[in-house]
């Protein structure tokens, strides 16, 4: 292949960057639930006719990653040869998407001058597709998680099929809103083709396969260059998910080994428990996804990802292990179960990039939220009410309060005066958490609570993780507060709640979710009693956290610091 | 009459004077004074020589606003949020920008924790108030602000724009008990919901109001000092507007910079006959990129500074991190890139000579020859050619490549990098870039301008007369307006024409009593009625028009044709789904005497003295003998071949090979391209 001039390379790179943005804002301006315009579950991207990423837009890292192999597996099924203009093809199936059956994959070939040059993809969570319950969080499995279309035609030469639509109406709660999300997804892809074919025709399809070859190539060597910068050597670290959503009161061991070779990285999760006869399992394609995600932010943060960052890395996940169940499984949370990967790898690389991996967050997007009928309408109505994490504290700065999970980092909450207009739902507070940081020299980011009345019957789900085991700080930094649900209904009494895949609630009953913070890092006694006093002022650290954990002694009238007791206290603490 | 514009940039304060009757126009330019901005105003007056007493009008665009974000010098502010909610603000969406970076922070919140308090009370999304207001806790809410030192209180409660009573209240009390604190109350500053955006807007404009209102009044003694007992207006985001009214929200001068040229643009689009034109002001650092169509300034109703939402409708700028002074450098694995790192004008380019070391699009269009060293802003700076040829090999070197190409290859990458961001605003908005005209000025606008077009497949490119100080000029054409948004969440078949017709009324008559103390009269005033809607579900709405005076049954059905047919031409199809009402808008323009228009002289041939020696400049991979014009020697009519290039202080226009220019009867270049 013609080797393409420094310039034109530069221009075609940041021109396919920019179709992939186009389709997200595309189809943001179609959308029609809170899923794709508020929380943005979706993610679009532009695919090379190997299925190889070229570039992908904001939203749900996990899911973009995973776009490359699952649309190969839909190409496998269906054939290649047998693909053609105005085409779209659909699939549902988790293990040929690697997300639950209601993140469908959606794409379009992409012909230039009757060849196959590309894909334009985009997965999307639709807001209900027939499971058990809308969130079944304790399906044992696959057939009570909804409806798995395998890859199919949705669209043939531009034509709906329209059995396939037909099947998808009458299996799902919400068939208006899930049409018109996947119409907002196919508008994206259109989009994208329509793109994808002018810069074909103003640069020939032989330049812009050149200047493709060349962004892989360049992000190849960026990646390699980081890598090759690490020690060689094998680390390893280990952690544990909260339970399976049958089994609950059994952790799931998560395992990661490290390896790293000149410019290679090797990332296995052999080791980790076996697939679970609930609904925590994770699928290929979404761990191949989010283990790519974990290294790319250690080693190219700053630079849009695309199929050359994935050339340095070998993902080996065992088959039948809980990161790469069967197709069969239960697998409604894989979800929950990639994300794990990211900090996995974090905690395993922390000594050699102590200045790159912060402590443990929350550790979980918080998966939480309510379905039902509205009464104002009579129409079904299914929303995410997403409580926050904090993030871990960094070699650098405090952990940020407040802020998405790194494997949803794209996503946003929900105002509440949309929550409150759009569904049968009171907000009571939404709050920061004081104290839910881990404590360090620089301490955790906090956490934050949501506290809901439904104003109407309801069922309220959740899978929540990162419970039971602690939001690990760095260096002596200490444990943010843990992740837990809480309901107090007027029939059923008092309970915390993880995982459920629906509580049954009655106007005025409450629901308050937390969501824990980050760890902190380096030890609290070394933090300055003048920033200590600063958190005290601003209530994220309490007077008794202050003296407890930081060592320092605060005056609950005047706030002021007392040094010699500050001292004699530091000094007491620290042996 | 006699008019003055001065209008405040990072680097530069313009002024420009036009005396209607004499149509004498002086334009001017002092150096910005970044620690006191009016210093700067002063000093432009006192170098232009105008008598203030003569002057009638004078209108100011200014970026005391962004300043005090920027240098964090706002006032204290308290916040006063419904109990349960005093973190929205700290909160924010909960995204990241950056997808990957773990260590990426959210801006600082303007309000730290401890004084962000919240006050029991609760009023649901119907407007209904569910309950009461706690006035003895408010009471003890007030007394801590007080003795914390707080010297601004901005209050947003929950669903406070569907029924604002109990910021009412709180506003009342404030100043009853304590009438030296400033209040912005979310609802009089944006009545529209989501809570974070409407929260972080009125925080904002309690941050800038003293320093705003501080500014302002020493303007007014200034000028009042210097003999003016005129008008003084100030650009605002859609229009200028009285300096009451910008003293009442402050934060209408977030908008103040930039949109002069904008404004300036629209105006002229209408003199020219080209009612599509996308806008491009080309300076050191940044390019404010603004769309026109149909001769009217495009707006939207949601923009950001600094990070920071801002819920206020406006022209719609926006900016793109990449000028003159944008730095190149190739990474490690061999990618040129072009910015967003600037080198500002301190230490600038390389060339200038003032220890950059950095190479810059500046350096590249010096080393190929596209800008000339001995009339670099007017020769009033002089450069240094070795110094960017340093630059520039260094870049070729890593590259491979000759310093002409590593040059041309910066300006390109610099380029593409403005028309990817370009064509994604457009793109973005459902504009195809085809269907415009681009009118470039600023410092480099004509550098980019005739290549930007060739390669957007745009036709027509247009260069204003003066376009270095254009945005200064342009503030002198725009109108007084006035915006209103309120929150109206209704199904179309539910809408009272009633209700509807009573708010309407009520912001007209608000809008009248104002613009009448703005001294416009009855009959310069003009009213816009608008209903922002979309199909149920939908998320992005779309302005509808929306009939003037009392609203009957047969409105409903005119609003909802309306809709769907911009619906269909924006989106190219129409939904079976019930429509719904988002917001309530409306315009009040009191239009102000137009700017008289100078021609230029007409004439067949180019006149010797605008003719220039030939040099050699690299332009599209190749080095050629260009000619050199000077641009005030050139009349109506002449025409010119590319390659060519025209030169004026502050100003250089490149036209390409296979392009023609024509200068207007207005003296504007007009460069057509592929023939058109």
């Amino acid at each position: 292949m013609a080797k393409v001039d420094p310039i034109t390379f530069a221009v075609v790179r940041n021109k396919l960057i920019s179709i992939a943005h186009g389709m997200l804002e595309t189809a943001f301006r179609c959308g029609v639930t809170t899923f794709m315009y508020e929380i943005r579950d979706c993610s679009f991207g532009l695919l090379d006719a190997d299925t190889g990423i070229i570039a992908q837009s904001n939203g749900i890292p996990l899911f973009a990653g995973s776009l490359g192999p699952a649309t190969k597996n839909c190409v496998d099924h269906i054939g290649k040869e047998n693909l053609e203009p105005g085409d779209i093809v659909i699939s549902t199936a988790p293990d040929v998407t690697g997300n639950h059956t209601s993140d469908a994959i959606l794409f379009a070939p992409i012909f230039y001058q009757g060849r196959l040059f590309g894909y334009a993809a985009t997965k999307a969570h639709w807001i209900d597709l027939g499971a058990k319950s809308t969130y079944p969080a304790d399906a044992t499995n696959i057939y009570e998680e909804g409806l798995r279309i395998p890859p199919v035609k949705y669209y043939q030469k531009g034509k709906l099929q329209s059995a396939i639509w037909e099947i998808i109406k009458w299996n799902s709660r919400a068939p208006d809103q899930v049409w018109g999300d996947q119409q907002a997804q196919i508008a994206g892809c259109h989009f994208a083709e329509r793109q994808v074919t002018e810069l074909l025709d103003k640069y020939g399809v032989e330049t812009i396969e050149a200047c493709i070859g060349e962004m892989y190539d360049h992000s190849e060597r960026i990646t390699r260059l980081a890598i090759e910068a690490m020690p060689d050597g094998t680390w390893t670290a280990e952690d544990y998910m909260d339970n399976n959503g049958i089994d609950l009161e059994e952790l799931v061991l998560t395992k990661v080994t490290i390896t790293i070779k000149g410019s290679d990285i090797t990332i296995d999760l052999s080791g980790s428990a076996p697939e679970q006869r609930g609904p925590m399992n994770g699928l290929w394609v979404t761990t191949l996804s989010a283990a790519r995600a974990a290294v790319k932010a250690l080693t190219s943060p700053e630079l849009p990802a695309d199929e050359g960052f994935n050339r340095p890395i070998t993902v080996i996940a065992p088959k039948g292990s809980v990161y790469n169940a069967g197709p069969t499984a239960p697998s409604f949370l894989c979800g929950n179960v990639a994300q794990t990967i990211l900090e996995l790898v974090n905690k395993a690389l922390y000594p050699i990039l102590p200045e790159r991996t912060p402590a443990c967050s929350g550790g979980d997007v918080i998966g939480d939220g309510f379905f039902g009928v509205d009464p104002r309408t009579g129409r079904y109505f299914g929303t995410i009410t997403p409580s926050i994490i904090g993030q871990g504290a960094d070699f650098y700065a405090d952990g940020e309060n407040y802020l998405m999970h790194h494997s949803c980092s794209g996503g946003q909450n929900i105002p509440t005066e949309i929550l409150e207009s759009a569904f049968p739902l009171f907000v009571e507070r939404v709050e920061l958490i004081p104290d839910s940081a881990g404590a360090g020299r620089q301490r955790g980011g906090l956490g934050s609570l949501i506290q809901i009345r439904p104003l109407a019957p309801v069922t309220f789900y959740s899978f929540i993780e990162k419970a039971k085991t602690p939001h690990w700080g760095i260096d002596g930094g200490k444990a943010g507060l843990r992740n837990y649900a809480l309901i107090q209904s007027k029939e059923k009494g008092e309970f915390e709640v993880l995982k459920t895949s629906g509580v049954n609630l009655a106007a005025g009953d409450r629901v308050t979710v937390l969501a824990g913070g980050g760890g902190g890092y380096g030890n609290p006694l070394d933090r300055t009693p003048e920033e200590v006093r600063q958190d005290v002022i601003d209530g994220y650290v309490s007077l008794e956290s202050s003296g407890q954990d930081y060592g320092v002694v605060i005056d609950p009238k005047t706030l002021n610091i007392d040094e010699k007791a500050t001292e004699r206290l530091r000094s007491g603490l620290a042996n | 009459m006699k008019r003055v514009a001065v209008d405040i940039g990072g680097t530069f304060t313009d002024i420009v004077y036009i005396d209607d009757d004499t149509m004498n126009i002086v334009v001017d330019k002092t150096r910005s004074t970044p620690r006191d901005i009016g210093q700067a105003v002063s000093e432009a007056i006192k170098k232009a020589k105008i008598d203030m007493s003569e002057i009638a009008l004078f209108i100011h665009g200014t970026t005391i606003g962004v300043n005090t974000i920027v240098q964090r010098k706002g006032a204290k502010v308290g916040l006063i949020t419904t109990s349960g909610f005093t973190d929205v603000l700290e909160m924010a969406r909960g995204d990241r920008t950056e997808l990957y970076n773990y260590l990426w922070k959210k801006p600082k919140p303007l309000v730290p924790r401890h004084l962000r308090l919240g006050v029991r009370e609760r009023t649901n999304y119907l407007g209904e108030i569910v309950e009461k207001l706690d006035e003895k806790q408010l009471a003890e809410i007030i007394g801590k602000l007080k003795g914390d030192g707080v010297e601004a209180v901005a209050v947003c409660l929950l669903h406070s724009y569907a029924n604002p009573e109990n910021e009412q209240r709180i506003g009342g009390k404030i100043s009853a008990v304590w009438p030296e604190a400033s209040v912005a109350l979310s609802h009089l500053v944006s009545r529209e919901y989501r809570e974070y955006e409407r929260t972080s807007t009125t925080v904002i404009n309690a941050y800038i109001e003293k320093a705003v209102v501080g500014y302002l009044n020493r303007l007014s003694a200034n000028l009042k000092d210097q003999g003016f007992t005129g008008q003084l207006l100030i650009s605002g985001p859609s229009g200028v507007l009285g300096i009451e009214a910008v003293k009442e929200k402050a934060l209408y001068t977030i908008a103040s910079g930039p949109i002069g040229g904008a404004a300036g643009a629209a105006h002229l689009s209408s003199l020219c006959g080209i009612k599509d034109l996308l806008t491009m002001d080309i300076g050191g650092t940044s390019i404010d990129v603004s769309i026109i169509k149909d001769g009217v300034n495009v707006e939207r109703h949601q923009s950001e500074v600094l990070g920071y939402p801002v819920l206020m409708a406006g022209v719609d700028i926006r900016a793109i991190g990449a000028g003159g002074g944008s730095i190149a450098r190739v990474d490690a694995a061999g990618l040129l890139t072009v910015g967003p790192e600037s080198a500002g004008a301190d230490p600038g380019p390389m060339a200038y000579g003032l220890g950059g070391t950095k190479p810059t699009v500046t350096d590249a269009a010096l080393v190929n020859g596209l800008i000339d060293p001995n009339y670099f802003l007017g020769g009033e700076v002089s450069v240094d050619v070795a110094l960017a040829k340093k630059g520039m090999k260094a870049v070729a070197d890593k590259l491979g490549l000759s310093l002409n190409e590593a040059a041309d290859g910066i300006l390109s990458v610099a380029r593409n990098n403005m028309i990817t961001t370009i064509g994604e605003i457009l793109i973005g908005q459902g504009y195809d870039p085809r269907d415009f005209a681009l009118m470039a000025y600023g410092g480099a606008g004509g550098l980019f301008a005739a290549n930007i077009a060739e390669d957007m497949s745009i036709s027509r490119v247009i260069v204003p007369v003066a376009p270095g100080v254009f945005s200064a000029q342009g503030i002198l054409t725009m109108n007084l307006v006035h915006t209103y948004a309120r929150a109206y969440g209704r199904s179309i078949e539910g809408l009272d024409t009633k209700e509807l017709t009573d708010i309407y009324t009520e912001m007209e008559n608000s809008a009248l009593q104002l613009l009448t103390t703005e001294g416009m009269s009855r009959d310069s005033i003009e009213f816009t009625r608008s209903l922002d809607m979309c199909y149920e579900g939908q998320h992005y709405y779309i302005e509808t028009p929306v009939p003037g005076g009392e609203l009957k049954a047969a409105a409903k059905t005119e609003i909802r044709d309306s809709f769907e047919r911009l619906h269909e031409i924006k989106y190219g199809h129409r939904i079976q789904a019930p429509m719904i009402t988002i917001n309530i808008r409306l315009r009040a323009t009191g239009r102000i005497k137009d700017v008289p228009v100078a021609e230029i002289k007409s004439g067949k041939d180019i006149p010797q003295s605008a003719v220039k020696p030939k040099r050699k400049v690299y332009l599209e991979g190749q080095l050629v003998e260009s000619q050199v014009y000077e641009r005030d020697q050139l009349l109506c009519g002449n025409t010119i071949a590319g390659p060519a290039i025209i030169e004026e202080p502050f100003h250089t226009t490149v036209v390409m090979t296979d392009q023609t220019l024509v200068v207007d009867k207005l003296g504007n270049l007009i460069i057509r391209i592929g023939g058109a």
